[in-house]
């Protein structure tokens, strides 16, 4: 048995792992693992101790992961520990450090929240599970990876199952609709907003992800050849392809909040800022997060949401084992338990996170999509309908070289 | 053997921090395929866009704010000899001391922002502001709002040591002897008394200036970020998810060295020139004896100014501590629409238990680094072990991102990481340099004469050190506690690091609630952060006075 465990299993695993892989390769819509071998991980899981690593600054989401906790307890008698991050490179860098002193067992991190630049960062220094077990996870057959590409390509680099998805960002601006009137729902309408009313509208200073996620958001607008963003930098004139952006943000930057001088540090100070009303503008990767405000009195009621009419720049985030997790086996329960239609649901209410499905509807069970279709709405919230219309991330190489020109043209001091 | 066992705990893990800021500074990392020593990456940082603006911007803020800093300090204890608002203001710095700098800073933001506090107050009836005004006040673009911000943390800290090293010192005596000389109230204290106090405050400056210099958390609020002070561009390389920030951040730590070093070096260069010019004054018999009316000027304008500050931190932390109980205060209200605990209901049975681990582990941390830093100082030096006392101060000098991660390889490699244990290590190293740093000065000029009264009268070495000396240094050896305590209390990396994120203190706890959007809970925050400290110093308040109420020496001269 002990064999079994240590050395054919895992072998089964990847064995099985790899023909799972072939299967997405040739139709996308994958349908679950075989059975039995998913009973045997609850066998193993049983009692072990997952260290969930996770971004803790929202009390909504903690909530939640309490929630996941009590469930695969009672279910699989597995006891979930949410480790709170203020930044996930944190744990990157712990489990990095695991690495450099050898320790290729016990790690100290089981599952990790994770996606875009931190995923491709584990890749590349060897810090996840060989095996590409999200693709076998039984839940795994409710998503659509035809439908939803980026489900399987996180900013464009493969996931070849070594992350399973969890949940979906879509970037929403919030708004006071007691300052503004008409919706600026465009980048040409913003920049006329911003300049008869100075003062009034800032973004997070870059290399902060939402600061940079509206610059790309923006820049998807000016640009003519949209398709030149989902390739490399190097491949393209990204110089000129550039020019547009940053002669938008020239215009506008002394219309801005401090003048352009002072940036808003990251998305909370930036929110802060929409409740005191010194800003009348503010945006967040989570559709729900004005909703929330609204709901825990951080905001007004006058706040509302909206998306650019061209749709919202979106991504998926993921959760992932690392190559030394302590209990991966309670980790892919977990995952699949995070991905299942139930969990999904919980997650996608407003009164819980808010945070939208990654699972294909269509593909549902009759009584699963009903729950999702009456879901409540919230009068701040972005209608599910315009929630549609996607803008899939550019290539990874574009948040560098943004940010680099950013970090020269306008935080160079002088 | 005592010595080298404190030398081995603190400077293995120093050797393997540095070593983890050092060696890919200068490309050495294999993990990310980089392993050829080169000067390329110290070399490029400097053409950076605004890499020579960052650096401009940490020594100013630094030299700047340790200037106020100390002068201020310098002139209070002056004047603290003729007034009695001594005790008062014991009482003030307590809280200022006793909460840590990203608190500060959080307080001191809503206060005076555009949409903060004051704002309010005077808003709309004065400004005629329905909705805040556009004002570059905090942060600016020089600097000046992490410069107050310091300067409302350091002072109080100086002054806590300053009253420390001032019972020690024997004022009076001099005091009566300068003025016999014909010298004024002030110039006496500058031709005597300063320059006694000035050695043995020297090292606590340094250590004020070179945090000063590194300090991230208050100048990610109060600094501004375009471009940012270099300690926290080195921050935010360290928190990017891709390969070549990590080796920018770590050369520009072996900047922020050097700064630190050139700040140092400005400083005693500073503090040698005004030595040098005041012994010119005695040699010429400038006495300053007339000068009255000036210092009566000069005293009104720095009690003014010191008052400012201390009431600056004090708002600042009242309007953090208001936030945790409002439920809706939108601008321009004074006070909160709707008081309330509701930001508070997200797990308030575990406040309890955080705050037994904070306890627990402060506590513990610094007894041992309080004992341990007594052991030091009673075993004479020897030439050798001077260069190691540099070594105990690093852990305070590297930004902490890169100084952990080689420490945390260590860790992981002796198998100890996710102990309690382990966690107290970690911050001891952060403890132990504070306490010897309040307690090393003011105990390596204890008046031998009274050990030798000791000895004389038939008490061996233990019993000197027990039933003397210590008792007469009950109040630096309780400061030196209280600080360590609350060092202990604010560390956040170092309790993640060592942890594994398994022992959640408070100060975890309200980093995490700190990046979350409301206000409310950076209030709570706030809360949590400064209650452990305060509880330890008024704690060691009253136990001084009970203990020692029957002794005149201990009464803080009034």
């Amino acid at each position: 048995m002990g064999i079994f465990i240590h050395k054919i299993f895992p072998r089964l695993l990847l064995a099985i792992g790899f023909c799972m892989t072939l299967v997405v390769c040739s139709i996308s819509v994958v349908s679950a693992a075989e059975d039995h071998g998913y009973e045997m991980l609850e066998e193993k899981a049983l009692g072990q101790e997952v260290s969930f690593n996770a971004w803790g600054g929202s009390p909504a989401i903690n909530n939640y992961i309490q929630w996941v906790a009590r469930q695969v307890d009672e279910r699989y008698g597995i006891r979930l520990k949410h480790i709170k991050l203020t930044n996930t490179s944190q744990a990157v860098s712990r489990i990095l450090a695991e690495k450099v002193a050898g320790r290729t067992e016990n790690g100290s991190v089981d599952l990790l929240w994770v996606n875009g630049e931190n995923f491709s960062r584990m890749i590349n220094a060897g810090l996840l599970q060989k095996d590409s077990w999200a693709f076998e996870l039984p839940s795994f057959r409710y998503v659509n990876s035809e439908k939803m590409p980026d489900i399987i390509s996180d900013f464009g680099v493969s996931t070849n199952g070594l992350e399973s998805p969890w949940g979906r960002g879509q970037f929403v601006f919030g708004y006071d609709s007691q300052i503004v009137d008409t919706v600026p729902n465009s980048a040409n309408k913003l920049a006329n907003w911003i300049k008869n009313n100075p003062g009034k509208f800032a973004y997070p200073q870059p290399p902060d992800f939402t600061g940079t996620s509206f610059l790309k958001q923006v820049l998807f607008e000016l640009i003519e050849d949209q398709m030149a963003l989902y390739q490399n930098t190097n491949q393209v004139n990204a110089s000129e392809l550039l020019a547009p952006l940053w002669q938008w943000l020239d215009d506008l930057h002394p219309y801005l909040w401090r003048s352009g001088k002072i940036f808003p540090s990251n998305y909370s100070h930036l929110v802060r800022l929409l409740g005191d009303k010194e800003i009348a503008f503010a945006m967040a990767f989570n559709p729900a997060e004005f909703a929330l405000g609204v709901e825990q009195g951080i905001l007004p009621a006058t706040i509302k949401s909206f998306i650019f009419d061209k749709g919202a720049l979106s991504n998926v985030h993921f959760v992932a084992i690392p190559f030394n997790a302590d209990a991966p086996e309670a980790a892919k329960i977990t995952a699949n338990f995070l991905l299942s239609p139930e969990a999904q649901l919980y997650k996608a209410n407003i009164k819980m996170w808010g945070d939208p499905t990654v699972l294909d509807l269509d593909l549902l069970p009759d009584e699963w999509r009903r729950e999702f279709s009456s879901l409540p709405q919230h009068p701040s919230m972005v209608s599910v309908e315009q929630l549609q219309k996607i803008i899939p991330e550019p290539h990874p190489s574009w948040v560098k070289l943004i940010e680099e020109e950013w970090q020269k043209r306008y935080a160079a001091g002088g | 053997m005592v010595k080298w066992s404190i030398i081995a705990v603190c400077m293995v893990p120093v050797c393997a921090g540095l070593a983890g800021v050092f060696l890919p500074a200068f490309g050495w990392f294999p993990l990310y395929g980089k392993s050829d020593f080169t000067f390329d990456i110290i070399g490029h940082l400097v053409s950076r866009a605004g890499f020579l603006h960052s650096i401009w911007l940490s020594i100013f803020t630094a030299l700047f704010s340790t200037f106020i800093a100390y002068w201020l300090c310098i002139f209070i204890l002056i004047y603290s000899q003729h007034f009695s608002y001594h005790y008062w203001l014991r009482k003030v710095i307590a809280p200022l001391i006793a909460v840590p700098h990203v608190t500060m800073a959080v307080g001191i933001l809503f206060l005076i922002q555009p949409s903060g506090w004051w704002f309010r107050i005077i808003s709309p009836w004065l400004t005629g502001w329905q909705t805040p005004a556009n004002l570059n006040i905090v942060p600016d673009l020089y600097g000046f709002s992490l410069v107050l911000g310091l300067v409302v943390k350091e002072l109080p800290f100086l002054l806590l040591v300053g009253f420390a090293i001032l019972k020690q010192t024997n004022i009076s005596g001099y005091g009566q002897i300068s003025r016999s000389l014909g010298y004024g109230p002030v110039s006496s204290w500058f031709h005597f008394i300063h320059p006694l106090i000035a050695v043995r405050l020297r090292l606590c400056v340094l250590i004020v200036l070179c945090f000063a210099v590194s300090v991230v958390d208050m100048a990610l609020i109060l600094a501004p970020s375009t471009p940012a002070p270099l300690a926290v561009k080195i921050f935010s390389w360290y928190q990017e998810p891709e390969i070549e920030p990590q080796f920018f951040a770590a050369a520009g730590s072996v900047y922020l060295l050097i700064i630190a070093a050139f700040c140092c070096g400005i400083w005693l260069l500073f503090g040698w020139g005004v030595g040098y010019i005041f012994r010119l004054f005695s040699f010429y018999g400038v006495r300053f004896s007339s000068g009255w009316r000036i210092a009566k000027l000069v005293q009104i304008g720095v009690l003014f100014s010191a008052a400012l500050i201390l009431l600056i931190g004090i708002l600042g932390l009242l309007s953090a501590a208001i936030w945790a109980f409002a439920d809706i205060w939108y601008f321009p209200n004074m006070l909160p629409q709707k008081w309330g605990v509701s930001a508070w209901e997200n797990g308030y049975n575990t406040y309890v238990s955080l705050a037994l681990n904070s306890f627990i582990i402060g506590f513990t941390v610094s007894m041992l680094a309080l004992i341990s830093a007594i052991i030091w100082l009673e075993i004479p030096h020897k030439p050798v072990l001077k260069i190691t006392d540099f070594f105990i101060y690093v852990p305070l000098l590297l930004p902490q991102a890169g100084f952990l991660f080689g420490m945390q390889i260590l860790i992981i490699w002796l198998n100890i990481d996710g102990l309690l244990f382990t966690v107290i290590w970690a911050h001891y190293l952060f403890v132990f340099p504070y306490i010897l740093l309040t307690l090393g000065p003011i105990w390596r000029r204890f008046d031998i004469r009274y050990e030798l009264m000791g000895a004389s009268l038939g008490l061996g070495k233990l019993a000197i050190l027990w039933r003397v000396k210590m008792p007469m240094l009950a109040v630096p050896i309780i400061t030196a506690f209280s600080i360590g305590f609350a060092v202990s209390c604010a560390l956040y990396l170092p309790t993640i690091f060592a942890g594994n994120g398994h022992f959640l203190t408070l100060t975890t706890e309200a980093v995490t609630l700190a990046a979350n959007a409301s206000r409310q809970a950076l209030g709570i925050a706030a809360i949590l952060q400064m209650l452990l400290p305060l509880i330890i110093f008024s704690a060691a308040g009253i136990y001084l006075k009970l203990r020692f109420r029957r002794y005149r020496y201990f009464r803080i001269a009034d």
